[in-house]
Parts: structure tokens; C-alpha cells; sequence
């Protein structure tokens, strides 16, 4: 699309399509001349027109092109561009805006995609935005921990934030936010896929001394320091054998219990080993 | 239990990083996209890395490229300078060859090696090395400016892209030689391209964006260039039952094709070259026929080679 300016100053990216003007003017004539029962009878025949693209779109997708996010059906890109292209969707270049924000942790960037779109088949027009920032969980946390906003890779973060507008464009285009997962199953969509942020809580002081200890009397060795955890965790209840290779597998209550079984070891072992030195010298 | 995959996929995790990009690439040069070759040198801080499965793609093309070369030499092929790191200066450009193959002649030709899959290795099958610059995959359309380079720089007048199917193990050589004019004229063409690509770094100015196919999936589109989306006009969304029925019967008739198709290659193949009566009731009979069929020499057919538009029908049930 070339860069032409109209004499009111506006960009051509700013005004509407030709193609959907029209459609819009020709709307514009037919609600003139309708009476209240064509109005009602017309919404109607939209409500069925409406549902009927909602299947036509959804029967578009597959399985595979969606997952479930926060416990909602959740399209994803490639999923959303099949719809796209049966609906010509155009979507405009959209205009980034970086926005720099502050909190209790510190100074981060905000990232918002600006955009426009239009289906050139149903005659819609949608304005949104997409955002995404350098507190995203998936970019910004490690182990529990926030990453200096350095080692967030800043490319990862816009691009999701236009991934996010250009998603959330051709949905609106269409008429598909909001979908169910009644909406799905009418079309004959099992989804399975499951997006779920893990997020690595940081380990309890006593979880990360036990962790020290074992490690220690492991000498280093972390496959050794897995066996000995394993061991040193093990008991049982009802039967039924329980025990851990990883400190991060501990719960609060659990590494509270178990530190004194390891500090007793651990000392054992220190004891044992200065005896040793005791007995060379 | 030891977990394999965390560990592998850490370990990828590891290797992806920015790597440096201060001069134009022969591995990058065929890029269709002038922006894309100047964001690469000027804005390669916004390039969208890839993520943990792409990365095992590329791994995955490293063990290959490694296991060619000692399977190359394991057959008695003389393989020399692996990975030789080539510069020329004038054109700010820089590359790594993956080894020199040396003839029983002992002439030397650059060797560059590739991994594909089934599907992508069934055009390469097809192709020449030049033909590659139109295909519909953009990475390919790289692979012959990248050996025409090495060529350019290292002086050698021949070169070979050398394919590996990963599934079957199948194996193509494309030989590209700088005697062919197509060859010589694609490769001043991508000589000028980085000519330019020089000169608006000088200048620091920046192509326009202009959407194209390689869009789709560039690390720019979403961080440096936002080109919009435009997915075409769309289909008609058509109610007319008499079509419906045919696409129905078409449906139904396709398991009997195929079914079709299948006994008479086996009848043909069983009855070549004899007759038979079966069950009192068919006469079958294989005869043959002399048919005139026009060996022309490659060179020659290509010089009538044109492009044609055609339609192709793809149905597919929703």
C-alpha cells in the first residue's frame, strides 16, 4: 500500500477500505426505508447469520489449533490465520507504542500494539490492541524469581504483543471471542492441549539448607546427592512408600520435618570426617 | 530417574543466542527481503530468536552435516577445510563453508550440505541448483546464492549442494558451475543486492516494508517491520444443494477410484506381456505398442521452458 496523505492530513492507512465504505453506505440506504418488523425480522436473520458463521469459522479449525489457557478454549495463531484467509481478513500495519511503567520491583517496559482490520466477506471493521510487557511470566520469571529486565528478551515481548493484537483482530472480525466450550463441542472440537505456566515457587530456607547438606555430603556429585535425598526423604504412610530426589519437590511442612533428620546426618558426617583427620594427624 | 529429555532441551535452551551480525552473510545473501538484509546488520538486537524447537531443527542439521562429511570420507572421498571461514572485504561479507571436496582429478569444489525432509527433498529431486531460487520455501531459494558466493570468494569454478533426506536416508547432489551464464548472472545479481545492502548502511537508511511471502515467520515481522497481514478476498460462503450432492458423490466415489486405480496396476503389472480368459467371462490381453517419445537434451528443453499459469482444485471436506 503505497504512503499517499489526503489533503485533511489523514494517512490512506487511515481511512476505511473502498470496498468497505461501500458496504457500509449500502447498509446505510436499506436501514432507512425498514419498518419496525423488518428491523426485528432482519436482527433475527442476523442472529442465525451470525451462529452460522460462528460454525462455519470454528469448522475451520481442528483440535490441534486450539489449547486451553486459564481454563478457557484459547485459538491459536495458526488456527486464527485458516479462519483469516477464509473470511479475507486484512489486517493494517499496526502502529507499536512502548510505555515505561514502575512498580515496588522497579522500571519495566510495556509494549502496545495498536491495530485495524477488516473482513472483506462479512463487511466488518475491528480497532484493538495487543499488549505484553517485561513482567510477562512466561519472559520474566526464572525459578520463581523476577529477571533483571536485561536478561528479558525484549523481541519475545513485542512480538507477543502483536501476536496477541493480531489475534484478538481476527477473532473481532469474525465474531469469535467469547467462544465456549459448548461452542466447540457443537463443532466437533476436542481440545487437549493445555497451556499452564509452571511457576518454580523459591525454596523454603529449610528445603534450600537440606539441599546444601546432602549436596555437601555428596560431595558434589548430583546424581549421588538424588540418591541420598531420595533416601534420607523416604517413609512411609498407609502402606505406601513416599520420598523426593529434588529439594524443589519438598514441601514447606515436609523440609521443616525433615531438617533435623539431615542436620543430625549431616553432623554425623562432619563429626566422622574430622575424626578422620584427628586419627592422620 | 534420570531425565533425558529436560536435559537435551536445557542444553538447546543454552545454545541459542545473538550471535554477532557486522557484515552480510553468504548463507543469508539469497534472502529475497533488502530490509531483512539490512535489519540483519543494522537492528539484529530486535531479531526474534528461536525457540527450544526450532533450535533442535537446526541441531538436528549440524548432526546431519557432521555425519555426511565422515560418511563422505568413510567412502573414500578426500574432504578438506571443514568449516573454512571465508571474508571478502570489498562486499562486507563473510561466510563458513562446510568443507572443500577434493576429485580424483584433484580439482576442489566447495561443498555445502543440507538435511531435508521428505516433502522438501521430493523439489530438490526435481530441481536444479538454480531452480531453487524460485521455490516456495524461502530457505531454499538461500542455498544457491550461499555456494555461488563460496565460489565467488574462494575462486573455484564449480560447486556442489549436497541434499540428505532424513527419513530414508536418500542422497542428491546439485552441481553449480560459474560457466553458466544463468549461474553467473544470478550471482552478479546477488553481488549488487549486497552492494546495496552496503550502501544504505553507509547511509543509514532502511528499505520500506513491503509485504512479501517470507514474511511469514521472519524474525523482523513482529519487532522491527510490522507489515500488516493480508490473507486474500476470502471464500463465498454458497448455499446450492445441487452442488453439495456432487461434492457428496465426488466424496463417495473416491474410495472406488482409488480402489479402481489400484487393481488395474495390479492386473497390469500381473498380466505384462501375456493373455488370459478368466472364468469363461473377461479376455485379458497386454500388447504391446511402440510409442514416440522426444529425448531433448536438458539444455535444450530449457531454453522453451515458460511459466504458465494453471488452476488447481483443492477440496477439502470441513
Amino acid at each position: 500500500m503505497t504512503e499517499e496523505i489526503k489533503k485533511d492530513g489523514r494517512g490512506i492507512e487511515d481511512l476505511l477500505p473502498l470496498e468497505l465504505e461501500n458496504i457500509i453506505q449500502e447498509q446505510e440506504i436499506i436501514s432507512d426505508e425498514r419498518s419496525i418488523d423488518q428491523i426485528v425480522s432482519d436482527l433475527e436473520r442476523g442472529v442465525e447469520a451470525y451462529n452460522r458463521i460462528k460454525q462455519i469459522a470454528l469448522r475451520l479449525t481442528n483440535s490441534q489449533d486450539w489449547v486451553s489457557m486459564n481454563g478457557q478454549p484459547f485459538l491459536m495463531e495458526k488456527g486464527a490465520q485458516k479462519i483469516a484467509r477464509a473470511f479475507g481478513v486484512f489486517i493494517f500495519k499496526p502502529v507499536i507504542e512502548y510505555l515505561w511503567q514502575e512498580d515496588s520491583k522497579g522500571k519495566y517496559q510495556i509494549v502496545i500494539a495498536h491495530g485495524k482490520a477488516f473482513s472483506r466477506k462479512l463487511g466488518s471493521y475491528v480497532e484493538d490492541i495487543g499488549t505484553c510487557s517485561q513482567r510477562d511470566k512466561f519472559f520474566a520469571v526464572k525459578d520463581g524469581e523476577l529477571k533483571p529486565i536485561e536478561e528479558i528478551d525484549f523481541p519475545n515481548i513485542i512480538k507477543k504483543a502483536v501476536a496477541n493484537l493480531y489475534g484478538r483482530l481476527i477473532k473481532r472480525a469474525i465474531g469469535l471471542m467469547g467462544i465456549t466450550w459448548d461452542d466447540l463441542k457443537a463443532a466437533g472440537i476436542e481440545v487437549t492441549q493445555e497451556v499452564k505456566y509452571k511457576e518454580k515457587k523459591p525454596l523454603s530456607p529449610e528445603a534450600q539448607k537440606i539441599g546444601e547438606m546432602v549436596l555437601e555430603m555428596a560431595g558434589g556429585d548430583k546424581e549421588a546427592a538424588k540418591s541420598m535425598l531420595r533416601s534420607l526423604s523416604e517413609f512411609e504412610k498407609n502402606g505406601k512408600k513416599y520420598s523426593v530426589s529434588s529439594v524443589a519437590d519438598l514441601s514447606e511442612a515436609w523440609a521443616k520435618k525433615l531438617l533435623p533428620k539431615v542436620e543430625k546426618e549431616y553432623n554425623e558426617w562432619r563429626k566422622l570426617g574430622s575424626e578422620v583427620e584427628d586419627d592422620k594427624s | 530417574m534420570i531425565n533425558l529429555e529436560e536435559g537435551i532441551k536445557e542444553y538447546f535452551q543454552k545454545k541459542i543466542y545473538l550471535s554477532p551480525h557486522p557484515l552480510n552473510r553468504a548463507s543469508e545473501a539469497g534472502h529475497p527481503c533488502l530490509r531483512y538484509l539490512v535489519l540483519s546488520r543494522t537492528k539484529n538486537e530486535l531479531r526474534v530468536l528461536p525457540d527450544v524447537n526450532l533450535q533442535a531443527i537446526f541441531e538436528e542439521g549440524n548432526i546431519h552435516e557432521a555425519a555426511e562429511l565422515r560418511l563422505l570420507q568413510e567412502a573414500g572421498f578426500k574432504i578438506i577445510e571443514q568449516q573454512r571461514a571465508f571474508e571478502w572485504k570489498e562486499k562486507e561479507l563473510s561466510g563458513h563453508i562446510d568443507a572443500i571436496i577434493v576429485g580424483e582429478d584433484g580439482k576442489r569444489y566447495p561443498l555445502e550440505i543440507k538435511s531435508c525432509s521428505p516433502s522438501v527433498f521430493r523439489v530438490i529431486q526435481k530441481s536444479e541448483a538454480l531452480d531453487l531460487i524460485h521455490a516456495r520455501q524461502h530457505w531454499l531459494q538461500k542455498y544457491p546464492a550461499q555456494i555461488i558466493l563460496y565460489m565467488l570468494m574462494g575462486n573455484y569454478e564449480e560447486g556442489i549442494l549436497w541434499f540428505k533426506e532424513k527419513v530414508s536416508g536418500k542422497r542428491k547432489q546439485l552441481n553449480i558451475s560459474l560457466n553458466d551464464p544463468a549461474v553467473l548472472e544470478y550471482g552478479e545479481s546477488i553481488l549488487k543486492k549486497l552492494e546495496k545492502v552496503n550502501e544504505m548502511i553507509k547511509k543509514a537508511e532502511e528499505p520500506p516494508v513491503e509485504r512479501i511471502d517470507a514474511c511469514a515467520g521472519c524474525p523482523f515481522e513482529k519487532t522491527a517491520c510490522f507489515p500488516g497481514l493480508d490473507f486474500g478476498e476470502g471464500a463465498d460462503i454458497v448455499d446450492d444443494n445441487e452442488l453439495l450432492e456432487k461434492l457428496d458423490r465426488l466424496e463417495e466415489l473416491r474410495e472406488s477410484k482409488e480402489e479402481y486405480d489400484a487393481i488395474w496396476n495390479e492386473l497390469k503389472e500381473k498380466f505384462q506381456g501375456k493373455s488370459a480368459i478368466i472364468g469363461a467371462k473377461w479376455m485379458v490381453e497386454s500388447k504391446k505398442q511402440v510409442r514416440t517419445e522426444y529425448q531433448i537434451p536438458q539444455d535444450v528443453k530449457k531454453q522453451y521452458a515458460a511459466q504458465k499459469e494453471v488452476w488447481v482444485l483443492h477440496i477439502q471436506k470441513l
